[in-house]
């Protein structure tokens, strides 16, 4: 004879068990959908493509290119600016260090930068967005946004310009650049989005009922509007590295001998016509990445678009 | 049916647009007893649903007050004690935006549970069960699914499902069947009257369908432009309406049968539009569309009185009065 | 009397994620020449879908498996787009639900009206004639629709009318094309009460001063009751049982049928609230036969597997269901 409490607990479980099961249907469920969207354009799923290629390539380089001691200090005049060749894909410098491999670690050093600046920067922004959508037409709503308004409206050329003359240009600098100018876009975004979704009856709901306000913007609220944030995202992802690149060009950034894209443009800009691989392959490296991701973030927003009929 | 368990005292809600000031209930006085269905009816402008939002506690009264057991409960849900929000419930017209889409049913009717008190996850877990079954919704179909997924007639037995959650004693029903089809709505309109009754509920039903308010309501307010001009018992109302706005009401609905159109009341025809909320007419507010208007009708505004003595059926209405 | 619009066998789907769904099945229903023609269905049974088809204006994921929309003898589905167009400006004009989407927000009423007759048969040759001619023509359009003050509808934007103004609006737009068939999509069911009464009368009165063919698709059978002389009645894309508005209301003979006519709810008497078990089958995966099966209280052994064909019970009303034979 089970006692009835033992009977009752498995009796859930079992339950527990049949829900569990119906929990992992539901996920292929929903990665089929995204997938059926993300595919409608075939271009997503080259930018994807693409993408995954170029982070593979970066969380590898230490194992996939093909000289890395090249990355650092090294220098062989002997095999200085050599053309394209199969010893050296992409040429040499004018240290003589390999271009390929210095691409594959420049590629690396663009994502560290925004595997820094984008987690900073996301959530900044979207929790101050998020207060202000909520809190919108309040003092919280006007200090908030005005901020947005200030840093939005300086350049990050020029915002790494006044940090640089403050301290050392680097490669750090140039990242807390770039973030300062960077959170109010993902304010307005969350502003707009959460604003939206305010006066559905959902939310209404949530406060009838006595829901925190806390709950309700960041459990109720926000799952609603992770479509334009996170398509912001990876579009983002090409820029940052297109804006980090830009410093370092003109010298604000990563110093060398660090492989990064931009100092390498720079660099080899000395060069040409006659050198040309040394600064037309970083450049097209820089353009292959934000294309990728582009596409990427094309296919990321066709997720969140809901069918028509 | 015993004693009062809501009392509304000349309640008054205006809200300040661009356009003006729009004076969407304008004076109600009503009362529900406990374990009965109050209808209120009427189209857009009458200031029905704004009636059953204050009573929940959405906004607070321009002036007037609620009184709930006996306390004075006019303000805004926030200010209430704890147990009367648990008390009071809500069911809004259109599920498909008063339910989180992108949170699985489960959590949405396990936040209510965890604002009760709650913790235990299997509490949780059971207690769903159950509130699923009793709008006969098998938990295992739909415990993790999105409302997205889902018809317009399951989002609202969820909705019922949700509001039951807390063990209320009165729920306020939002247009609720307004956004679904015939058959689904006879299926929610049975499962309510076999909730209420299970579990001793009361109900403010606001609709602007007539005849399903027949069915489900004891007593029926009519209402138009932010007033109440008639008010009655169900089979009295249909039986013997007396102010022309009702007359106006039953001639609009389309009728199936012989029998029902002959006892449909005097036929008056539907003429003129809905008149704004921010300046209504003055005097009677229906005397724009009245085709029984006399010029006591645009002087002064009638007061609600008793018809033949019977002071459960009133009706605002100069040409009842005399 | 001449058959203007005939639909045979039409099957139509859309692409969705989990597959191809299989939405109409085989549908097939006529109307004649001067008729006006009810379609019955809950929301979900693909009538909105049936529509669309008949106009081509089915969305981009829609897929047509077979069958012929013929209009006037002509098949709308292999026509070319210079016909399609052709009907769709002179003979074929369609309201839709809710009239707040169905009109542009940002322009004035008088734009979109005059878009609409600069492409229509109203007037030939729009080069030359002024912008006063177009108002004229505008104007008398609105009072047709028994707008009051037309010259101030005119110059509004749609969100300064009412519900009732704008779907008014949305009749004279579909009026502007409508020659010969009009198509309705719900026209009243998001208006008030004693609104819709109006908007249907004007409806009725246009039908009958030009002589047009409806097609009025809908859920409330009351507002059918009171404006059509046939009735077609839909569930999950398929056609269970047609006939003259009062057999299908006092004489139904199809489980479906007899169940919707029961949930009416009604002024007399008690509500049955006949409510049916189960929900509408899934489109991707449709069960073989019947479709009603998962929720027939009368199921037999043959419904799960073979399509019940029309049985006739009068000249005029037949149903498609096994308990009739077929």
């Amino acid at each position: 004879m089970v006692s009835g409490a033992l009977e009752v607990k498995s009796m859930q479980e079992l339950r527990v068990e049949r829900l569990k099961v119906s929990r992992i249907e539901l996920w292929k469920d929903s990665i089929r959908k995204w997938w059926f969207r993300f595919s409608k354009s075939p271009l997503s799923v080259v930018g994807f493509a693409i993408s995954a290629t170029c982070v593979a390539l970066a969380i590898l380089a230490p194992i996939v290119a093909p000289y890395p001691e090249h990355a650092g200090w090294y220098i062989n005049l002997d095999e200085a600016l050599q053309p394209p060749s199969l010893k050296h894909p992409f040429g040499t410098d004018h240290y003589g260090r390999d271009v390929l491999s210095r691409v594959i670690f420049g590629m690396r050093y663009s994502f560290i930068l925004v595997a820094v600046v984008l987690p900073l920067v996301i959530p900044t922004g979207v929790i101050l967005g998020v207060l202000a959508g909520y809190f919108r037409g309040s003092l919280i709503d006007y200090v908030i946004m005005r901020l947005s308004d200030i840093f939005v409206s300086v350049p990050p050329l020029v915002m790494a310009l006044a940090i640089a003359s403050v301290m050392k240009p680097s490669m750090i600098n140039s990242m807390i650049a770039v973030s300062i100018t960077w959170w109010p876009w993902y304010a307005r975004l969350a502003y707009s989005a959460v604003s939206s979704q305010k006066n559905e009856y959902y939310v209404i709901y949530a406060e009838i009922t006595g829901m925190s306000k806390l709950r309700i913007m960041f459990r109720e609220i926000l799952p609603n509007c992770l479509g334009p944030i996170l398509t912001k995202a990876t579009l983002d992802v090409g820029w940052v590295i297109l804006v980090g690149a830009a410093l370092s060009f003109v010298g604000l950034g990563a110093q060398p001998p660090t492989p990064d894209l931009g100092t390498m443009v720079a660099e080899g800009s000395h060069l040409l016509p006659a050198s040309w691989w040394v600064t037309i392959f970083p450049a097209m490296t820089i353009s292959i990445i934000i294309l990728g991701f582009n596409l990427l973030g094309d296919g990321i927003k066709d997720i969140f678009t809901e069918e028509r009929y | 049916m015993g004693n009062n368990i809501l009392m509304i005292l000349d309640l008054k809600k205006y809200f300040k647009t661009n356009y003006g000031l729009v004076r969407a209930v304008d004076g109600i006085t009503l009362s529900v007893n406990e374990g009965e269905t109050l209808g209120l009816v009427g189209e857009s402008g009458s200031g029905k649903s704004t009636t059953g939002h204050l009573v929940v506690g959405m906004y607070s009264p321009t002036s007037g007050s609620i009184i709930y057991k006996g306390k004075d409960i006019s303000f805004t849900s926030d200010k209430r004690p704890k147990d009367l929000r648990n008390e009071i419930q809500i069911v809004f017209q259109d599920p498909a935006s008063s339910l989180n889409p992108s949170k699985y049913v489960k959590d949405i009717i396990a936040s209510q549970l965890r604002l009760i008190g709650i913790k235990d996850r299997w509490e949780i877990e059971n207690r769903i069960s159950n509130l699923l079954d009793s709008v006969d919704l098998p938990p295992e179909s739909y415990m993790y699914r999105k409302p997205r997924d889902l018809g317009g007639g399951e989002l609202q037995a969820i909705a019922i499902a949700r509001a039951l959650s807390t063990n209320p004693k009165l729920i306020v029903l939002d247009e609720p069947t307004s956004a679904l089809d015939v058959i689904t709505q006879a299926k929610i309109v049975k499962l309510l009257k076999r909730v209420q009754e299970q579990m001793k509920l009361t109900y403010i039903f606001i609709t602007h369908d007539l005849a399903v308010a027949k069915h489900i309501s004891d007593r029926i307010a009519v209402m138009y432009l932010g007033k109440v001009v008639e008010m009655a018992d169900s089979e009295e109302l249909f039986k013997n309406p007396q102010h022309p706005y009702t007359m106006m009401l039953f001639s609009s609905i389309p009728v199936l049968s012989e029998e029902e159109r002959k006892i449909r009341p005097k036929k008056v025809r539907s003429i003129g539009e809905i008149p704004s909320a921010i300046s209504p007419p003055p005097g009677c507010r229906f005397h724009t569309r009245c085709p029984f208007v006399n010029e006591i009708c645009i002087d002064r505004e009638p007061v609600l009185s008793p018809v033949n003595g019977n002071s459960s059926h009133i009706v605002a209405c100069h040409l009842i009065s005399e | 009397m001449e058959r203007l619009l005939a639909v045979e066998n039409l099957s139509v789907g859309y692409r969705t994620y989990r597959g191809r769904s299989k939405v109409l099945d085989s549908v097939s229903f006529e109307v004649l020449r001067g008729e006006k023609v009810g379609i019955i269905g809950e929301t979900g049974c693909g009538k909105t879908t049936l529509l669309r088809s008949v106009l081509r204006i089915l969305p981009p994921n829609a897929l047509i498996y077979g069958g012929k929309v013929i209009f006037k003898g002509i098949d709308i589905l292999s026509s070319s787009h210079d016909n399609l167009n052709k009907l769709r400006r002179e003979s074929i004009g369609i309201i839709f639900q809710d009239p707040m989407s169905a009109l542009n927000p940002f322009l004035r009423v008088r734009d979109q009206l005059y878009d609409a007759i600069k492409y229509s048969k109203l007037i030939e040759g729009y080069k030359g004639k002024s912008k006063d001619y177009l108002r004229e023509l505008s104007i008398n359009l609105l009072k047709e629709v028994a707008l009051p003050d037309p010259q101030r509808v005119l110059d509004s934007y749609p969100f300064q009318l009412s519900g009732g103004m704008r779907q008014r609006v949305c009749i004279a737009l579909a009026l502007t094309r409508a020659n010969e068939l009009l198509l309705a999509d719900e026209p009243t069911t998001n208006l008030d009460v004693t609104i819709q009464e109006q908007v249907l009368n004007i409806i009725r009165n246009l039908v009958e001063e030009r002589k047009l063919s409806v097609i009025l698709v809908s859920h409330a059978l009351g507002m059918l009751s009171e404006f059509v002389d046939r009735i077609y009645v839909m569930y999950a894309g398929q056609m269970i049982e047609s006939g003259r508005a009062e057999e299908i209301f006092f004489d139904p003979k199809h489980p479906y049928t007899r169940a919707l006519v029961a949930s009416a709810p009604k002024l007399i008497g008690k509500w049955e609230a006949e409510a049916l078990f189960g929900r509408v089958p899934d489109y991707v995966n449709p069960p073989e036969g019947c479709r009603f099966q998962s929720r027939c209280p009368f199921i037999k052994e043959e419904c799960r597997v073979i399509k019940p064909s029309p049985q006739k019970i009068s000249e005029t009303h037949w149903v498609a269901c096994h308990i009739y034979g077929g």
